[in-house]
């Protein structure tokens, strides 16, 4: 159980903050921008004076920040100019936060894969290898309780899934705890196994990724996501595809090499989604999953429909014209088309 | 060139070396603290710092020349500790271009310092990193660009003084005969081949002082990410 309270007045709502969470390896930290998302991490971190900060009941407040056992990283954080990569890396290393940390320089370079650019000027990388090279400073300076402001904002979205799924390993090797802002909720849902939604200095919800992010979908008029689980079985060269199977179950997928990582999660979006009653036969996709439909609501005017694939929860949406003409039921048998995957 | 000439123009390097580096010491530290400071006396300070920029000299040296004299309590003390006068001494020309040195010494150090602060100092707070730490690792070597544009505008600005040399030092040669004096008595006598060898010696030094104020001043954009 990890408790937080914080109270700090800003000037248009109050930052007012009580939690009580399982215990948890990442937590997502989802909201509108202004909602107070950033404030929150730099008054933990103590960049900024708040009333009160209490974690696990302890006041930190008073602390200074090289004193709390945290480290933040900034949006946009930049990295020391006058030394170049490798300079920033062993900068932190040497002059930073803790020292008994397990995690060594060579692991972080390797795991991030930032070996090439160990001799670079600082100023002449690019936006996403700045990023890359910020996070592993950041992990260097060796404390177990790490937030991150958008920290993985310039990285397209395959870099961005491999470098988050590396956060969980990290998380999980080396325990420590990631709090990680974000206004996307396709990179929240996908690192995440706790999430919160922070709404002008509250929080409005909280709980386990899937169960929050229902509720945002609902409230918020977001266009769901779905989260997939799944294994790999084989690599098909002739085709350039991976053939993955969704985990307790024997339905295949074909997907791009670039979609498929160790985290073995695939993020669905809605649009890439089509229902049909009957199997389709000769077409194009050849990733069709059979599904059962178990709940509709019409939320903004579209209906949102809840499948189960053998376990595993799918969101689609359908405009009520198309609703009304099919004549689903709930407990149907559906077949879902997913495009955009090979 | 004349033995007298060469003696003002090691006395003038000497002066404006001793000058920028006092004012180093001085200023890093205060302009750390008026860079983080946004309290109701800033205009005050600022206003008093940048003073000797539109004062004259012989304004400044005036006032000085009263500070110095045996019947202020300043001069008295002075007298008690050294056993010398500093009026029309090297010591009072020193002290004398350390506040007409001043701004030019501060101003390019409270820009560094708020640059470093606004862009790299909440990162190394973020990161753990303790105020010491701070300030030893990150903040004096960022500096380092800033340090160096102080020391060559403090040192140039401090081989032109005259009027201020003239009002506190006098014309005492080996003593405080600066080069710009030295350089006035030569135009006064009509000895005009001396006053050239000077004024070009001079103009190379300044110049060679600006081109080394330029690198560093490219040296602190290059620092902006």
């Amino acid at each position: 159980m990890i408790k937080l309270s914080l109270f700090k007045a800003l000037n248009n709502f109050d930052l007012d903050i009580n939690l009580e969470l399982e215990s948890f390896n990442v937590l997502g930290v989802y909201g509108p921008s202004g909602s107070g998302k950033s404030t929150l991490l730099r008054c933990i971190s103590g960049l900024e004076p708040a009333k009160s900060v209490h974690i696990n009941n302890q006041p930190v407040h008073e602390l200074p920040s090289d004193k709390r056992g945290i480290t933040l990283q900034l949006q946009s954080c930049p990295l020391f100019p006058h030394l170049d990569v490798a300079g920033n890396l062993a900068f932190t290393q040497k002059h930073c936060g803790n020292k008994q940390t397990s995690l060594t320089l060579q692991y972080v370079v390797k795991t991030l894969e930032l070996q090439d650019l160990l001799n670079r000027d600082v100023q002449s990388l690019s936006g996403g290898e700045r990023q890359r090279v910020v996070f592993a400073r950041t992990l260097l300076a060796g404390q177990k309780f790490i937030m991150l402001d958008e920290p993985f904002s310039a990285l397209d979205w395959s870099l961005r899934f491999k470098t988050l799924t590396k956060l969980n390993e990290l998380a999980v090797k080396f325990n420590i705890k990631f709090i990680i802002v974000s206004h996307s909720l396709k990179e929240l849902l996908f690192c995440c196994d706790t999430l919160i939604q922070l709404d002008k200095g509250k929080v409005i919800n909280q709980g386990a990724s899937a169960h929050v992010a229902k509720a945002i979908y609902a409230n918020d008029r977001q266009t769901p996501l779905s989260l997939i689980n799944y294994d790999v079985v084989k690599f098909d060269e002739d085709y350039g595809l991976y053939q993955l199977q969704l985990q307790q179950s024997e339905q295949p997928l074909f997907v791009l090499p670039a979609l498929v990582d160790s985290s073995n999660k695939l993020i669905i979006e809605s649009e890439q989604m089509s229902l049909s009653a009957l199997k389709p036969e000769q077409t194009t996709h050849s990733n069709v999953l059979k599904s059962v439909l178990t709940q509709a609501e019409l939320i903004n005017n579209k209906w949102q429909l809840t499948l189960n694939v053998d376990g595993q929860t799918l969101y689609c949406l359908a405009s009520r014209r198309v609703w009304d003409k099919n004549d689903f039921k709930v407990g149907d048998v559906l077949y879902t088309t997913i495009s955009n995957l090979e | 060139m004349l033995q007298s000439d060469l003696t003002a123009l090691w006395l003038t390097i000497k002066l404006a070396f001793i000058t920028a580096v006092l004012l180093l010491v001085f200023c890093i530290p205060l302009a750390y603290k008026l860079a983080g400071y946004n309290g109701k006396f800033k205009p005050f300070l600022e206003a008093l710092i940048a003073m000797p920029l539109v004062l004259p000299p012989t304004l400044l040296g005036f006032y000085l020349l009263v500070l110095f004299s045996p019947d202020h309590a300043f001069g008295q003390f002075w007298f008690w500790l050294t056993g010398t006068q500093l009026a029309f001494s090297f010591q009072g020309v020193v002290i004398g271009s350390l506040f007409y040195s001043l701004p030019f010494v501060m101003q390019p150090l409270v820009a560094g310092f708020k640059h470093i602060n606004q862009t790299y100092n909440e990162a190394a707070i973020a990161l753990g990193l303790s105020p010491f730490k701070r300030f030893v690792h990150l903040i004096i070597p960022l500096l380092k660009p800033s340090i160096g544009s102080a020391f060559a505008l403090g040192f140039a600005h401090t081989l032109g003084e005259f009027g201020l040399v003239l009002m506190i030092g006098g014309n005492i040669q080996g003593q405080t005969q600066v080069v710009s004096i030295a350089l006035y008595d030569h135009v006064e006598s009509l000895n005009y081949t001396a006053a050239h060898q000077l004024s070009l010696i001079l103009l190379a030094i300044s110049f060679a002082c600006l081109v080394l104020l330029f690198k560093f001043n490219k040296s602190i954009v290059g620092v902006k990410q």
